[in-house]
């Protein structure tokens, strides 16, 4: 009983059923997906959807402004912004200010200079770890995308950054999943990432996705997605 | 000797005065704990005492630091008008952009450009002192390669020569023992940030961990922080007890030390608690008072828990109840702790010189008991807490503040 109340669900339609009910506090899953593919959508559903729930969530995005996407989320009647005004969201945004926008940092947006202020990003994230300590024993988190951070730093600044970064996701009872588009590094740094991250999920250009594994035991490993007008519908195949 | 202030509080104690000429002096963090407010601070200080300030910056944009400056409440246009702050910007070229600095490298990778610009923006700034904040050495690292180490020892002598002094922020990635090894050499004091962490960060502090002109080590004295804005770093104690008998002065206390101060279920006496808090001398601090009588003590036992320091108050006038602080300190599990007993209504008839007070108590020499009166002996009204005099309660916070940091 105790294992299973540790598994926190999703909601995301289908999704839970081919993970074994969700994912387990503490787990890091490497999401890769074709460049091509909104791979942010699934992102900002799977935080929508734990907001609902009264859920904290953590999104740290490097290639759209806070503001960008929470106007994506809205076709799918995902509001964002009420998990702002509930004080449930903390977002790391490291794309305004290196794209020159006018903005600042608030309570709930920290904004860092960009892909290579990684100590800004940490503040940030453990900032966000702090906030949720108080209002939940869990947190959900998102960070789109880590492929951005090898754009401009080498592959062993990356891998420092991450062995400090995973442990205080697990230890704070965050869950979720850090993106990175396939085809798009070295076959290495993918098995490296993939052993550091407690699961990986792929994701083709048909969206057909494909458990390659998880920290539960999953009864279906491969499943095809639908985008509908209410987000995504997995499908079992 | 010569050095040049930081101002961060109690930070140029434990430097011995503060930054010294030609060297090289690094906050040292743990990753996730800020440091920037730290060098942030100190450029402002030195930028207000006449010195200037270059700050390399290599993975945001100036702007982007400006800002976060501003952030804090210190205006740094007026330093950067005068050309006496500007910025060495090693980041634009990773990314491919146009640098709108003064000095920036194209390579940023290749460390020997950024000395070359180092010392023509050192030229730039004239005979006064400049000091030189890198943001930061970790990123040298992770750019330049570890040998980047090297070739700061020769920094140290371009310092020397064109009269500056290094502050560089370093972030503890987990890189090999030698590279950490290495750089702790070649830095001649290191400042560490650390966290107590459970879960998640709790509380931050910083250590002097060494210091090369001074010769000894004052390592071990661990000063907790935060970092307010507006206003930087202030030490940061979070739960100080105020205690004492019933009527002794407590709510007058914590009223008159704090700039924002509740009663909790005020009647004329205290029920529940006092909260106040004190922004004072670099420190932010809580204060929580105690009722005094005995039939609220259960509420002694569940306000004692982690306190950082006691202040007990006594009535000077009233030596009947000198002996209810002991068991006080006793039932809020305070004893041991840092502790100032403040002597109040001092200047009342029938009050007792400190010295009786000592020995009524039976406290030792090493116990400070600070003298307390009313601002206005007029003003005082019963069942309303006194306005105490400001002089005597920096008396009694500067006392109890030595004792805990
Ligand atoms: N003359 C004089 N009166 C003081 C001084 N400090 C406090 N008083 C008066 O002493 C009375 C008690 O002060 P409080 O600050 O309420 O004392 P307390 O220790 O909080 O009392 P309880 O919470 O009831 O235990 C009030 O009438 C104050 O105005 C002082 O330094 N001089
Ligand atoms: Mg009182």
């Amino acid at each position: 009983m105790a294992e299973q109340l540790s598994i926190i669900p999703t909601n995301i339609a289908g999704f839970d059923e081919i993970a074994g009910g969700g994912l387990p506090r503490g787990s890091c899953i490497l999401l890769i997906v074709p460049p091509v593919i909104d791979a942010h959508l699934f992102c900002l559903e799977y935080i929508y959807r734990g907001i609902l729930e009264k859920e904290p969530g953590l999104i740290v995005t490097m290639n759209y402004s806070p503001e960008d996407l929470k106007l994506r989320a809205m076709p799918y009647g995902w509001f964002l912004a009420r998990g702002e005004q509930q004080n449930l969201i903390r977002w790391v945004d490291g794309y305004s200010l290196n794209a020159r926008k006018d903005v600042t940092s608030t309570d709930t947006i920290k904004r860092i200079g960009g892909s290579i202020a990684l100590s800004d990003l940490t503040i940030g994230m453990s900032q966000a770890q702090k906030d949720f300590f108080s209002m939940n024993d869990y947190y959900k988190f998102v960070f789109d995308s880590l492929s951005t951070l090898f754009i401009y730093n080498d592959p062993n600044t990356i891998y420092r950054f991450l062995r400090t970064i995973l442990p205080k996701l697990r230890d704070s009872n965050g869950l979720g999943f850090f993106l990175m588009g396939s085809g798009m590094h070295d076959p290495q740094v993918e098995m490296t990432l993939r052993y550091m991250m407690d699961g990986t999920i792929e994701i083709n250009d048909n969206l057909d996705l494909k458990i390659l594994s998880l920290p539960t035991p999953s009864p279906v490993r491969a499943a095809h997605m639908n985008l509908t007008k209410n987000g995504f519908v997995i499908d079992p195949k | 000797m010569n050095t040049y202030a930081t101002s961060i509080p109690r930070l140029d104690e434990f430097l011995d005065g503060g930054l010294k000429p030609s060297t090289l002096t690094v906050l040292w963090a743990y990753p996730g704990i800020e440091n920037a407010p730290f060098a942030y601070q100190t450029l402002m200080e030195r930028l207000e005492s006449g010195d200037s300030c270059i700050y390399i910056t290599q993975s945001k944009l100036g702007l982007t630091v400006e800002d976060e400056i501003r952030h804090y409440g210190w205006g740094i246009e007026k330093y950067k008008e005068a050309g006496k702050f500007f910025f060495l910007d090693a980041y634009s070229g990773l990314i491919n952009a146009e640098s709108e600095e003064r000095f920036s490298v194209k390579n940023a990778k290749d460390i020997t450009q950024i000395t070359d610009a180092l010392k023509n923006a050192l030229d730039a700034t004239g005979s006064g002192h400049t000091l030189v904040v890198c943001d930061s050495l970790s990123t040298l690292i992770d750019h330049c390669g570890e040998n980047c180490l090297d070739e700061l020892i020769k920094w140290k002598d371009i310092f020397k020569e064109k009269n500056a002094t290094g502050f560089f922020l370093f972030t503890e990635w987990p890189y090999e023992t030698k590279v950490l090894n290495k750089a702790r050499l070649i830095s001649d004091a290191i400042i560490q940030l650390k966290a107590i962490e459970e879960k998640v960060i709790l509380r931050e502090f910083f250590i002097v961990s060494k210091v090369s002109w001074n010769g000894k080590s004052k390592e071990g004295v661990s000063v907790p922080f935060k970092i307010s804005v507006p206003g930087g770093v202030k030490v940061y104690i979070p739960k100080i007890l105020v205690t004492g008998a019933y009527n002794a002065g407590k709510s007058s206390f914590v009223h008159s030390a704090s700039t924002k101060a509740v009663s909790v279920d005020r009647v004329g006496t205290t029920v529940a608690l006092d909260h106040g808090h004190v922004d004072y001398s670099g420190f932010s601090v809580d204060l929580f008072g105690t009722p005094g009588q005995e039939r609220f003590d259960p509420i002694l036992e569940l306000l004692g828990g982690e306190s950082l320091g006691v202040i007990a108050v006594v009535d000077s006038t009233n030596e009947q109840s000198f002996h209810r602080v002991n068991d006080m300190l006793i039932r809020s599990k305070s004893i041991g702790l840092p502790v100032v007993i403040v002597a109040n209504k001092a200047n009342l008839e029938g009050a007792l010189s400190i010295d009786k007070i000592r020995e009524k108590m039976h406290v030792s020499d090493a116990v400070p008991i600070v003298p307390v009166t009313a601002e206005d002996l007029s003003k005082v009204k019963v069942n309303e807490p006194a306005k105490l005099k400001d002089e005597d309660v920096h008396a009694v916070l500067d006392a109890l503040f030595s004792r805990i940091v």
